[in-house]
């Protein structure tokens, strides 16, 4: 019962978080100057006409003194006003209007069509991580100060040192350009559950994982090694289990208290960072668009994104709290 | 005005796109040429940006037109010019008679179009032709088209669906971005009435009426309206016909009525500011507006339960408004200066209303003919009735639309907008073709595919035979330098763009081919003492002319060029070499004698009374010779002029803003930080540490380098948020030079970087040349913005010419123009508000899949484009051939002649 209040009150700030960080980032974004590009050639009027027409800006007025032109910005609280009305009674999103690659396409559709490869290369790249992260990990506590530790840890450093878009080149450099192991680009298409798609998406997904593996490696050695040198674990043994069992069953387990969270973070964080990485292998995903939407101040599409990222990360500092309870019963949120 | 910018754009794109029929009549479609049996391939490609939108009516820029060229058909075409003397343009088993090409010469074709006649003189009087103009011609246009011309999926086309087109096009709801094409580049009559004709009214500020405040406004009888629409969110408000509210002491109501009429509500935003009618808020009918507390007496029907609301004796007094109680609400938000200005106006009435299509100068009268109607005339034939250049030029295609599909892209206006859109062209579903290729393939900032479209008139026609090899074109998007790179070394893309970076290994590669350009860059320096005053930066000195002539002349620019630039020449003109005035016979405005000896003087070169030119230091036998030495860079006379700039600078110290206990700092701006233009900067930094060393300003000036001022660059070096724009210039009309300088003096197109400039009343005083004409030998001063309307023709056209003389293109002869524009040119360069450094001029790796016709450029055709494109591996040897070579092309691509 403590858990579910706990829960629907969580539910509940987060909700409110989101829509102040939507309602700073629409006045925030509509407070930059609007940048209007006439072309050689074009009718400068009528590019001011479009934009007073989109309801973006009204007054447009040539000054034949300055030969400049001038316009006031549409209140933003009408342009709120207007955006949640159609987004509430029409379930409208937008177009994309100043994004070169996505003018006139709808933003929810070009979200949609492009969220796909952005979370499979970051399930792929958790799915592959974690296994081998934790693995080496706990074979780094196991074997304590020995060889194989002193391996790992010499290995964790390196890649933990190395930006994921270093590694990303590199990765391509050498498997994808010299040896030719993997395609340099990611192949035309939707139907991403193929063999050579997943082929063109390993590259990136190792330039995800590879820190980390590293990351998760690091952290299980540190939180297993400070388990395994605890007073229960002495009892386990005493009472007649194997070291592995005892590993397992108790060890591990209580490691997995502070890891797991971590894992989810990762994993949220790996989505947000991924753009760079897309961009390199050329996967049609969505990373890139928040950085355009807001260098092109593509309203539609900066607010859709930013609701998106805003969420996510809500979502996941949440799913992180209640996943301490179902880990370790001991903890019960919100309880007094 | 005659302005071809978007015409040029599409003759760049012939290099990828050409397509055309037989020389005449529409061509045969007999087979006599012999099939070669040549291979056949895909080429693959890439794109730094990825194209949204390839709708000819709303296309953006060069990245949409990567598709949209290659869909699309052209009524006239340019092609090789093939020497019959070396046997014509086939060899005897069919192949291209490479040989038999005329370097730079060019032939213009029929291709979509079968005839065109110049029915000026026949057309409705309606169109009010003068007899002089029916008697010059050229005003009015019929074309022929061909009777096959058919989309991709079969469906016929005929010249009704142009007339759509552009009725669409310049549909009023839209505001579509190539609308200007036909009355800017192209003067259609009624073009632009038509696109201006939905609104009656327009509204005015009060302050742009002159009104210090709106009660003088009203005082002085104006009647104020205000936009109730996007202030209140009123459209939709019902009206009401009685109300009323009675409350106790304690505010609680004690009875009302209400009563509304359904069919009166509010709409079209404005309302005069007296205007009593009261309206209930349409909030009530928003469930999610927290500030709706009446949401539960809106009925089903979508009416308001009046009734209930009385019986429960609710105050609903906040959801009633009029147009007074708004107004005097707010009133001092409105007032002139306050934020909300905008929101009150005064009424105009907009005069171009109700201007029907029916009076646009472009009609059908039968199923193939099409006619245009054009205030300015187009010379599109040759006295001998052949096919001039400027038919191509002006009349390559018509845009073209599928109306089904069109009218089911069609957007509606979102909440809050008025404007309606488009997503024709955008996909696959929503594209239709008619050129030589279709859209196969689309992934959103992905790839696309195009392939050859099989229902295109072209393919059959002889001239065509053994052409487009080139069965598909893929191309992926590829952002990085160094991944398009491993692209093209590893055989997966079949071109590369020469960089930076590669250029030392590849610039004399056997693959490597160069284009010139039109791009013509420098540097802009702000010049305007106001701005330079107001600015605390304490640079006046740039007011100064002799200040930035020094800054000309102590560039290096043969070494700025080669640092900072992958190909691009030095170029100290205003117009690069690739403008052409004559492009019938190869004339290149910057070979000629007024435009060599224009830039002579701009440069520091005098003329001697017997023909020979000196520098000051070195005596020169003839313009030629001391054109050929011409560098533009005289540090020395850079150094003098530095001096008479700072004596000037102190004398006249507060005139210049000018406090000589401080330093002097002048900003370099750009848009973002890149290698480019770090590269400028230290260039720049050290020419003027060499510019000042031993002079009175050594060590008194900080250059300072901003990379801050993103999409909004250029505005923000007119507003003098910084000093120096480095690496700007303009592109395109490559064959009309004169029209061309519309960039730098014209106003009203919006380009001018040197907005400080008054070019109305800037007076420059010019004899005009010898000729036949009625002006010959005048002497005449006039503003420098009088001068350029004269020589291109439209200062009949333009407010507030002294003079309206038509020295436009074949107006007077053509050595009169260009003896002007050099003169124009030199005047405007002599400002030094533009420092010219740069003419464009591009590389482009072609791999060995394929090889172009010839290494010739040619202005129309490039190196021959797809059509000519020779296929030397198919898709499958080709695969074989990169594996053959270990999977990496490097070796192969190093090598050179």
């Amino acid at each position: 019962m403590y858990m579910l209040k706990y829960t629907l009150k969580r539910i509940g700030l987060m909700l409110m978080t989101f829509c102040i960080i939507m309602i700073m980032c629409f006045v925030l974004i509509k407070m930059l100057p609007i940048v209007v590009n006439v072309q050689v050639g074009q009718d400068a009027k009528l590019i001011y006409g479009q934009l007073e027409a989109r309801g973006y800006i009204c007054n447009v007025v040539y000054d034949e003194t300055t030969r400049m032109w001038s316009f006031d910005t549409v209140p933003v609280m009408i342009q709120f006003g207007n955006y949640l009305r159609r987004i509430f009674l029409n379930g409208d999103f937008g177009i994309g209007v100043s994004m070169l690659q996505y003018r006139n396409q709808p933003v929810w559709d070009v979200f949609v069509e492009k969220l796909p490869p952005t979370v499979l290369i970051n399930v792929y790249s958790t799915l592959i991580g974690v296994p081998i992260g934790l693995g080496l990990g706990i074979l780094a506590a196991l074997k304590k100060n020995k060889w194989q530790d002193q391996v790992i840890s010499v290995g964790v450093i390196l890649l933990i040192s190395i930006p994921s878009i270093v590694m990303g080149l590199i990765i391509q450099y050498v498997f994808c350009y010299r040896l030719r192991w993997f395609p340099l680009s990611m192949g035309e298409g939707y139907d991403y559950f193929t063999w050579p798609m997943f082929r063109a998406m390993l590259p990136a997904v190792f330039s995800l994982c590879l820190s980390s593996i590293a990351g998760y490696a690091r952290y299980t050695r540190a939180e297993l090694t400070e388990v395994l040198t605890g007073e229960f674990m002495l009892l386990a043994r005493t009472k007649g289990l194997t070291r592995g069992q005892a590993t397992v069953r108790h060890a591990l387990r209580n490691a997995m208290v502070p890891i797991f969270p971590m894992i989810l973070s990762e994993f949220v964080a790996v989505l947000s960072g991924s753009l760079i990485i897309e961009s390199m292998y050329n996967i049609p995903g969505v990373g890139g668009l928040y950085l355009e939407s807001i260098r092109d101040q593509d309203y539609d599409f900066f607010m859709l994104l930013s609701g998106f990222y805003t969420l996510v990360g809500l979502a996941a500092g949440i799913v992180v709290d209640i996943s301490y309870g179902f880990i370790d019963p001991r903890i019960r949120m919100g309880a007094k | 005005m005659k302005k071809k910018w978007r015409v040029v754009a599409l003759s760049t794109a012939l290099t990828a796109t050409a397509a055309f029929a037989a020389s005449c009549g529409g061509g045969t479609d007999s087979s006599g040429v012999p099939d070669a049996n040549l291979k056949q391939g895909t080429y693959r490609t890439y794109t730094s940006t990825m194209p949204s939108n390839w709708n000819e009516l709303t296309y953006q820029d060069n990245n949409d037109t990567q598709i949209l060229y290659n869909i699309v058909s052209s009524f006239f075409e340019y092609d090789y010019e093939f020497d019959e003397s070396l046997g014509g343009k086939f060899n005897a088993d069919g192949t291209i008679n490479a040989d038999a090409i005329v370097p730079g010469g060019y032939e213009v074709k029929y291709s979509a179009a079968t005839a065109i006649e110049d029915v000026t003189s026949s057309v409705d009087s309606k169109w009010g032709y003068t007899a002089e103009q029916k008697s010059a011609g050229g005003y009015a246009w019929k074309f022929t088209l061909r009777d096959d011309l058919k989309w991709d999926d079969g469906t016929p086309i005929t010249a009704e669906d142009f007339v759509y087109t552009m009725q669409e096009l310049l549909n009023p709801l839209f505001f579509n971005m190539r609308a200007s094409t036909y009355y800017i580049n192209m003067s259609v009559k009624g073009a632009r009435q038509y696109l201006y004709s939905e609104s009656d009214y327009i509204y005015e500020t009060v302050a742009s009426h002159g009104y210090e405040s709106n009660a003088a406004a009203i005082e002085a009888g104006e009647e104020l309206y205000i936009d109730l629409g996007n202030f209140y969110g009123a459209n939709g408000a019902i009206a009401v016909t009685d109300y009323d509210l009675q409350y106790d002491d304690e505010g609680n109501v004690t009875s009302s009525a209400l009563t509304l009429d359904y069919s009166n509500t509010f709409s079209g935003d404005w309302a005069p500011i007296d205007d009593t009618q009261v309206y209930f808020d349409p909030m009530i009918f928003d469930e999610t507006n927290e500030s709706n507390t009446l949401f539960e007496y809106v009925n089903d029907d979508g009416t308001i339960d009046t009734e209930r609301m009385v019986e429960d004796k609710v105050d609903f007094s906040a959801y009633l408004f009029s147009a007074k109680m708004v107004y005097d609400a707010y009133a001092a938000y409105f007032e002139v200066g306050a934020d909300y200005e905008s929101t009150v106006g005064i009424r105009v009435e907009n005069t171009n209303k109700d201007f029907s299509f029916e009076d646009v100068g472009f009609y059908s009268p039968s199923t193939y003919e099409l006619v245009i109607c054009l205030d300015s005339p187009i010379y599109a034939l040759d006295e001998d009735g052949t096919l001039s250049y400027e038919a191509a030029y002006n009349f390559q295609n018509f845009p073209l639309v599928k109306e089904d599909l069109y009218e089911s892209c069609k957007i509606a206006p979102v909440e809050g907008s008025t404007l309606w859109t488009s997503n024709y062209g955008s996909s696959v579903a929503t594209t239709a073709s008619w050129g030589p290729y279709k859209l196969t393939q689309f992934q959103g900032g992905h790839s696309y595919t195009l392939s050859r479209n099989d229902n295109w008139y072209g393919y059959d026609l002889e001239d065509n035979a053994n052409q487009y090899n080139v069965t598909e074109i893929n191309c992926l998007r590829i952002e990085g330098t160094e991944q398009q790179w491993m692209n093209f070394l590893s055989g997966a893309t079949d071109e590369v763009g020469l960089d930076v970076g590669h250029k030392e290994t590849y610039r004399s590669s056997r693959y490597t081919y160069y284009a010139p350009g039109t791009g013509t860059f420098g540097i802009q320096v702000y010049a305007g003492l106001d701005a330079l005053k107001a600015n605390g930066r304490n640079n006046g000195i740039l007011a100064i002319t002799e200040f930035r002539k020094a800054l000309s002349l102590a560039l290096n620019r043969s070494s700025y060029n080669t640092t900072v630039y992958t190909s691009h020449q030095t170029c100290l003109g205003l117009l690069g070499p690739s403008y052409y005035y004559d492009v019938e016979n190869g004339g290149v405005y910057r070979d000629t004698v007024y435009a060599k000896e224009a830039l002579l003087r701009v440069y520091g070169f005098t003329e001697n009374g017997d023909g020979t030119w000196t520098d000051g230091s070195r005596q020169y036998s003839s313009y030629e010779t001391a054109y050929d030495a011409m560098t533009g860079y005289n540090l020395e006379q850079a150094k003098v002029l530095v001096e008479q700039a700072y004596q000037e600078l102190t004398a006249n110290a507060s005139e210049y803003g000018y406090d000589p206990s401080k330093q002097i700092t002048i900003i370099l701006g750009f848009a973002e930080q890149n290698t480019t233009y770090d590269t400028i900067n230290s260039f720049l930094s050290s020419a003027l540490t060499a510019l000042l060393e031993g002079t009175s300003l050594e060590g008194k000036i900080t250059l300072e380098y901003n990379t801050s001022f993103g999409d909004d660059w250029a505005n923000a070096f007119r507003r003098n948020e910084y000093d120096l724009a480095a690496s700007t210039g303009f592109t395109g009309g490559a064959f009309d030079p004169a029209g061309t300088l519309q960039c730098y003096v014209d106003p009203e197109a919006g380009l001018m970087y040197a907005t400080w400039w008054d070019t109305t009343t800037d007076m420059m005083t010019y004899t005009m040349p010898e000729g036949d004409y009625a002006q010959s030998g005048q002497t005449y001063t006039m503003s420098v913005l009088n001068w350029y309307c004269c020589l291109n023709g439209i200062a009949e056209r333009r407010d507030g010419m002294t003079y309206t003389f038509n020295w436009g293109s074949g107006a007077v002869d053509e050595n009169v123009r260009l003896e002007l524009l050099a003169k124009l040119e030199e005047y405007i360069l002599g400002k030094y508000y533009s420092i010219q450094t740069t003419s464009e001029y591009s590389a482009v790796l072609y791999g060995a899949k394929f090889s172009n016709i010839t290494d010739e450029y040619n202005i129309f055709m490039g190196f021959g484009g797809y059509r000519y494109m020779i296929v030397n591996y198919t898709d499958g040897e080709w695969t074989s051939f990169v594996s053959s070579q270990g999977g990496n092309l490097e070796s192969l691509y190093r090598q050179t002649y």
